[in-house]
């Protein structure tokens, strides 16, 4: 479909479509330039469980407060 | 003291053989007097340890007690997983505190990970003799 003919029926889209279509279009040229969108703290989002180094962060807490707990 | 023991990788998949083998590590975690002897998966492209729902409910945990929330990335990261720690024994080695990601995820695997697996063991791989050998981390 040609994009002078697109953009009519984009203009009768409500606001909330506008926004996601702006998504998913933001999200596609993302993907096709291989790039990691940012999260909402300006940091590459967690991918998975190798890069989860906020839960490290957690648990290595977790072990100290079970050090002091059991040892004082 | 045996302060290195080697252990064979694990086939999965009969059907698939060498290719579906990885590396269980038998374990023994203990929680509050209650031990359970499991195999965990030596995962080193894992930032933490992670321990199943069931698994964590066997060894009498219970949810709304762990008030650390720790957020997972990937497929986890759709569960809630607080932490929780557990003695765990590795053959004859001394014994060790492991934290976990507990996850509510009932799927999941046990997995043995970077904090704090890998701080507390040293772990050395034979994949192409489908072994690896474990030994405490030296002081």
């Amino acid at each position: 479909m040609p994009f002078t003919e697109l953009v009519p029926l984009l203009k009768e889209l409500s606001h909330a479509e506008k926004l996601l279509l702006l998504h998913f279009l933001v999200a596609e040229l993302l993907k096709e330039s291989g790039l990691v969108p940012l999260s909402d703290g300006g940091t590459p989002a967690s991918q998975g469980l190798h890069d989860s180094f906020e839960a490290a962060s957690v648990l290595a807490r977790a072990l100290a407060e079970e050090k002091i707990a059991t040892h004082g | 003291m045996v302060n290195r023991v080697r252990f064979a990788f694990t086939e999965v998949d009969p059907s698939l053989g060498v290719l579906s083998t990885l590396p269980y590590l038998p374990i023994v975690l203990t929680y509050q007097n209650q031990s359970l002897r499991v195999s965990g998966l030596l995962d080193t492209g894992s930032s933490v340890n992670v321990l199943p729902y069931e698994m964590g409910l066997r060894l009498g945990a219970v949810w709304e007690r762990q008030r650390l929330s720790v957020p997972l990335g990937g497929n986890l990261s759709k569960f809630e997983a607080r932490a929780v720690v557990m003695t765990a024994n590795v053959e004859q080695f001394p014994p060790v505190d492991l934290a976990f990601a507990w996850t509510q995820d009932r799927n999941a695997p046990l997995i043995l990970g970077h904090i704090n697996f890998f701080l507390a063991f040293d772990v050395c791989f034979y994949r192409s003799e489908l072994a690896f050998e474990v030994s405490p981390k030296r002081y």
